[in-house]
């Protein structure tokens, strides 16, 4: 071996370093099925085709779906968005994994607005369109400027590529969470800023379409009681922004009696030139919600149509060992149980990761369990099937 | 994973039951020298695990007969090796940033070994997929002439010309060169 032969071998044995995560055999066996599946599928497609062009037709329609995708349900989102601690310290680490199996298609790289940028907060659009906030971080905090970004979730699970938000490029703040119309014609950005106070941020919504903004200021807090915004979404219409809003007691004022955690769900009908949420109304009171008295509601978002709103709760029982985390669904008209879209009872305690819903507001990913068992996966029929990472790893999840 | 009670029977029977047993051993002790190989193929971790998982599916139908083999792991190298040409063949299957992305050489001063990962991804990528095979192989796999030439499926001579080639190419890319002398050793 020459001297060159010998320093690359010396470099590429410290480059490759140790891989973030296994391979493990459940996996290959599941890719192994998935196979199986695939040429069986096209066996019987062959079959037939021989029997004859218009029966063809059909079967190879029905093959199609079962190769794609086996064991889902039709319009379940195929893939999902899984954000967690990287293998680099301190990195977030956001991937694109197959709904049906958990392998991972690709990863969000947030092209700009810096080296050392990253994904921190992302929303559906459609299925396949997703949006990104991508900010520079210094060591564990994000240091402006943030930049928004659009990207197409292929058939497979790749990203076809990165298209900057017209109108953003944002300064001066750091981003709580986002949100997007299905058409991808509105984006609203839940913005701190140095100045923020206790009211809580405020909501940037972007109309992408003209890069024009319009800032929404926090509602005033009433009395010792803030109400800062804490997760937002917008309905199909791009008319109503709705947000999830905990009470808050201002410290340093003393807490009055009812000063206690508690959660609205708000909306405000969107105009062209921002103004205050004030000016919003309540949908949902937690105080008024029968049973959900000494819960944490800790996710809430609108269906697109506006019609329902389901929120993610974390519930202490009466008794002792009562808990349990649950997925409800309101009515936004009259504030009624609409359904229990899932419930799991955990005991004593319960532990919580992430709450997602996906575009059409129907399909649900939870990550929540008991105490030491949480369970990361999507509602189906009052089930939660797993996905992966499992519970605990998760910092956010989308679909 | 959701591996469900479908994969399971599919999986079942007596035969392909003792034939998994053996196989499992195989991915428990070698997954991860595996993934490294797939990194220095592809650049990618996602993609290495990806790469490795589809090369070890593509074995496992065959494994009575791999196994009773000299070498079982020539075999799943071939597999990946042959994977990762034909995704590098189908290039809309990579993601296309519409900007440069944030991987390039940091100006901060980083550890060695970060700074060793973005050259080395960066050099080797500026090679053809047949230089870069024979490369990791060769030098990092640490795998002989022959065996290099059995998983790439040529002669000893295509390995050996190959190689020079690539060695050729990477002698003058001043990255490299930047990198020996800082002392990266």
């Amino acid at each position: 071996m020459t001297e060159m032969e010998a320093q690359l071998s010396k470099l590429f044995t410290l480059a490759a370093g140790d891989p973030p995560r296994r391979v493990s055999v459940e996996a290959v066996r599941s890719a192994v099925a998935r196979r199986r599946v695939t040429w069986s599928a096209v066996a019987a497609a062959a079959v037939v085709l021989a029997a004859g062009a218009g029966v063809a037709v059909a079967g190879q329609a029905r093959e199609q779906r079962q190769v794609g995708h086996p064991g889902l349900p039709p319009r379940v989102p195929r893939h999902y968005i899984v954000q967690e601690i990287g293998h680099v310290p301190e990195r977030l680490q956001t991937q694109i994994r197959s709904t049906a199996t958990g392998a991972v298609t690709a990863s969000v790289r947030c092209p700009g607005p810096g080296p050392g940028s990253v994904s921190r907060w992302l929303a559906p659009a459609d299925d396949q369109t997703f949006f990104v906030a991508c900010e520079k971080q210094v060591g564990t905090h994000p240091s402006g400027p943030v930049r928004l970004y659009r990207f197409q979730v292929t058939g497979s699970g790749r990203i076809s590529g990165y298209a900057p938000v017209r109108g953003g490029a944002l300064t001066g703040i750091w981003v709580g969470d986002i949100a997007a119309t299905p058409d991808g014609s509105l984006v609203a950005v839940q913005a701190f800023t140095r100045n923020t106070t206790a009211a809580g941020p405020e909501v940037v919504v972007i109309d992408t379409r003209t890069g024009r903004r319009a800032v929404w200021q926090p509602a005033r807090p009433v009395g010792k009681i803030a109400y800062p915004v804490v997760e937002l979404s917008l309905t199909a219409d791009g008319k109503q922004l709705v947000y999830l809003a905990n009470h808050t007691c201002i410290r340093g004022q003393g807490a009055p009696p009812p000063c206690r955690v508690s959660s609205e769900v708000r909306a405000v009908t969107l105009v062209p030139g921002g103004g205050t949420l004030a000016s919003s109304r309540v949908l949902l009171n937690q105080s008024r919600l029968k049973g959900l008295s000494l819960s944490f509601i800790t996710a809430g978002v609108i269906t697109p149509d506006g019609s329902a709103i389901t929120l993610a709760v974390l519930g202490n029982g009466p008794t002792r060992n009562s808990s349990s985390v649950s997925v409800l669904q309101y009515s936004a008209t009259t504030g009624r149980l609409l359904r229990m879209v899932y419930r799991m009872r955990t005991g004593s305690g319960y532990s919580y990761g992430a709450f997602a819903a996906d575009a059409s507001g129907s399909h649900f990913i939870f990550d929540a369990g008991t105490v030491n068992h949480p369970v990361n996966g999507w509602i189906d029929h009052g089930r939660l099937i797993r996905l992966l990472p499992p519970g605990r790893s998760v910092l956010f999840e989308y679909w | 994973m959701l591996i469900g009670a479908s994969d399971r029977q599919v999986l079942a029977g007596g035969a392909v039951h003792a034939e998994a047993e053996g196989f499992a051993s195989f991915v428990e002790a070698r997954e991860r020298a595996l993934q490294r190989t797939a990194w220095l193929l592809t650049g990618d971790w996602a993609l290495a695990e990806d790469l490795v998982q589809t090369a070890l599916a593509r074995s496992w139908p065959r494994w009575d007969r791999i196994r009773r083999s000299d070498d079982p792991e020539v075999y799943v190298r071939r597999a990946m090796v042959n994977t990762w040409v034909t995704w590098s063949r189908r290039r809309w299957r990579r993601e296309r940033p519409a900007e440069p992305l944030p991987d390039g050489p940091a100006s901060q001063d980083v550890a060695a070994e970060v700074t060793a990962r973005v050259v080395v991804r960066d050099i080797l990528a500026t090679l053809p997929d047949r230089q870069r095979a024979v490369l990791v192989l060769r030098l990092f796999d640490d795998l002989s002439v022959a065996q290099v030439a059995q998983v790439l499926d040529c002669s000893a001579g295509t390995v050996k010309s190959t190689m020079s080639q690539a060695l050729a190419k990477l002698r003058d890319d001043p990255r490299l060169a930047c990198l020996i002398e800082l002392g990266v050793r």
